[in-house]
């Protein structure tokens, strides 16, 4: 009997916490997503009185908000192209060949995950100026490659995990040659794994403030960098369009993702059985 | 002119330190099969991984229709392979899976779709072509893999313990059906295993491996009843290994003594020999109870059962001499009473149903 009540106590903990995690992830989101629809002009107390789309309209006159937001959406597509490339290459190697330093090399693919943004931001600072690299944007691409490239190898790797060398060998042994079985078998498989990997990498980069902050100059300014200028300045409820808009995105391109590839596949296992 | 479809040439392959395949020499005529036996790591695997092009060996040369192969890639190979995990496309239909090899075989639409239904109707899939690999059993996954290797017509077929994946009923029955495809295509076939079952059932010819090289070559008959050396008599079957020395020799039987003063009646052996291993078969030997009448023979050794299992169709007995040796014996089961542990009993047999081996 005592066993079973301290069964149903942790039981009924472990149910609570869950519940609290929850209430303070969606919570804040909920009330920044009500209180971009606020039709009052000016910071009021949460729950708005009256809905309207004012704080939209507010947004996209911004000139510096749709500028930022076209800088980001650029910088998002081009480091995510360059880091899916680069990270289904890297996860390939350390999936299919064995060479010595493997392990470190792994390590040092996936530590700008562990090592904090600013040191991130500070030393790639330090390191395009030495290189004479003055543009904005291209200072941009370099740090956001580098802080998503953890999340394309690891999805990768997930991805080529369930790829059986037997498979690719017997692709070879029926007549395709190497390239043809990579795109015959280890892609098609893989597939799932790389776009999760470059769903994070967009998300990841489309939102970065801290590594960006060292390394943009006046003609790159992201859409975070000019929310939290503006939020300096100030502080008005086109910040919350703006988070919204920014989530509705994300949101839009895992649907658009759930029609082509199967959202459960990408978000979920990713590793094709 | 040569008949030899394969023919591996004093082929030695290392891995760093190890020797993986020390100076392999067979080969294996048009619409042979034979098998590749031997415990793991004994370099069979590595035997078929270089015939099939994944390893270069280091020295040797691999011969496949009298071309030299060595340099060549898997896909200039023409060979089938049948893989321990069939290793089927899990993205592609079992009729995808068929028809993949004739996709860079310039194969055109319809020739490829009517093959793949012909391979399918011969390991009897023939609806199965829609359905996905998951959606398969063990053994239907097993004959989509046999049958997507033979779709291209190989010139040989490899199959890596086909059957070590599946339970041992359905074991029998796909053996048999294994047999009975590989002979109706006539293919030249290559079996690496290390469960005799599988190798005796299907090979006509049987190779035996260990520690890289080749220890024995023959029928499946002559390697159970002749094996020439204790890792053959050991590995292949059951038996009663008795380690001794040979003390006369000549035309007349031989006399074996083994350690602890016993005494055996072996086979003429053409020399003396000092370090010698007689091995006796457990379904040779016969069992009577001590004072029961008992066929003529040469040997008879009295002993105690210190085990009786009933093994479905055989008994296996474990009888200890009374010069302290444990032999096996297996005795069918035909209904008779069981021994009862600490029964006296004599054990009996010929001179005939000894091989004597090196040590």
């Amino acid at each position: 009997m005592m066993r079973r009540a301290v069964d149903n106590a942790w039981r009924a903990a472990v149910i609570a916490l869950l519940a609290l995690t929850l209430a303070f992830l969606i919570g804040p989101l909920i009330v920044a997503i009500m209180m971009s629809f606020d039709a009052r002009g000016f910071l009021a107390p949460f729950p708005p009185t009256a809905l309207s789309l004012r704080w939209y309209g507010t947004f996209f006159a911004d000139k510096s908000f749709v500028a930022g937001l076209k800088m980001s959406l650029a910088l998002a597509v081009a480091a995510t192209l360059i880091s899916g490339a680069v990270g289904t290459a890297a996860a390939l190697a350390l999936t299919q060949y064995e060479f010595r330093g493997k392990a470190f090399l792994s390590g040092l693919f996936l530590s700008p995950l562990m090592i904090p943004a600013v040191v991130i931001g500070l030393a790639l600072l330090i390191f395009v100026s030495r290189w004479g690299i003055f543009n904005g944007f291209s200072r941009l691409l370099c740090a956001h490659v580098i802080v998503t490239l953890p999340f394309t190898i690891r999805s990768s790797l997930a991805g080529l995990a369930g790829i059986r060398r037997s498979m690719v060998d017997a692709a070879l042994s029926l007549g395709a040659n190497d390239r043809q079985a990579f795109f015959d078998i280890t892609f098609p498989l893989a597939k799932t794994g790389i776009i999760a990997g470059c769903v994070f990498a967009f998300a990841f980069s489309l939102d970065d403030v801290a590594v960006s902050l060292f390394l943009y100059d006046t003609n790159s300014v992201t859409l975070p960098i000019a929310l939290v200028s503006h939020m300096r300045a100030n502080f008005d409820l086109s910040v919350a369009a703006a988070a919204t808009f920014l989530a509705f995105i994300t949101v839009l391109l895992i649907v658009v993702l759930d029609r082509t590839v199967g959202l459960n596949r990408v978000i979920g296992q990713g590793v094709y059985r | 002119m040569t008949t030899q479809v394969l023919e591996l040439r004093n082929v030695s392959k290392r891995f760093g330190e190890h020797l993986a395949l020390d100076d392999v020499s067979f080969s294996v005529a048009a619409g042979g099969i034979i098998s590749l036996l031997g415990p793991s790591g004994c370099g069979k695997t590595t035997t078929l991984r270089t015939i099939a092009g994944f390893e270069t060996p280091d020295s040797g040369q691999v011969l496949i229709a009298g071309q030299g192969m060595v340099r060549k890639r898997p896909y200039e190979r023409n060979v089938g392979l049948l893989f321990q995990d069939y290793a089927l496309f899990p993205h592609m239909t079992v009729a995808q899976n068929v028809a993949y090899g004739l996709r860079y075989r310039g194969v055109n639409r319809a020739d490829a779709e009517k093959r793949t239904a012909d391979m399918l109707g011969l390991v009897k899939l023939t609806d199965y072509g829609a359905r996905r690999p998951s959606q398969l059993s063990g053994g239907e996954q097993q004959r989509v893999a046999l049958a997507r290797a033979l779709a291209i017509d190989p010139k040989l077929v490899l199959l890596d313990e086909p059957l070590s994946a599946l339970d041992a009923k359905l074991r029998q029955k796909l053996r048999t059906e294994l047999k009975e495809i590989l002979t109706r295509v006539g293919a030249t076939t290559i079996i690496v295993t290390h469960d005799q079952e599988e190798a005796f059932g299907i090979a006509e010819r049987v190779i035996v491996m260990n520690g890289g090289r080749i220890v024995q070559e023959g029928s499946p008959t002559d390697i159970y009843l002749k094996p020439n050396s204790r890792f053959v008599a050991d590995f292949v079957g059951r038996s009663n290994l008795l380690e001794g020395c040979i003390q006369r020799n000549g035309p007349a039987p031989a006399a074996f003594t083994v350690a602890g003063g016993l005494r055996l009646t072996v086979p003429a052996q053409g020399k003396d020999r000092d370090a010698a291993v007689a091995c006796i078969r457990p379904e040779r030997i016969v069992v009577s109870e001590e004072g029961a009448p008992r066929p003529p023979c040469e040997n008879v050794l009295p002993g105690i059962v210190t085990d009786c299992a009933p093994l479905a169709a055989d008994v296996h007995l474990v009888v200890t001499l009374q010069s302290g040796q444990r032999m096996a014996v297996v005795e069918k089961n035909l209904g008779q009473p069981m021994r009862a542990v600490g029964a006296r009993v004599v054990l009996c047999f010929n001179a005939n149903d000894c091989v004597i081996v090196a040590d």
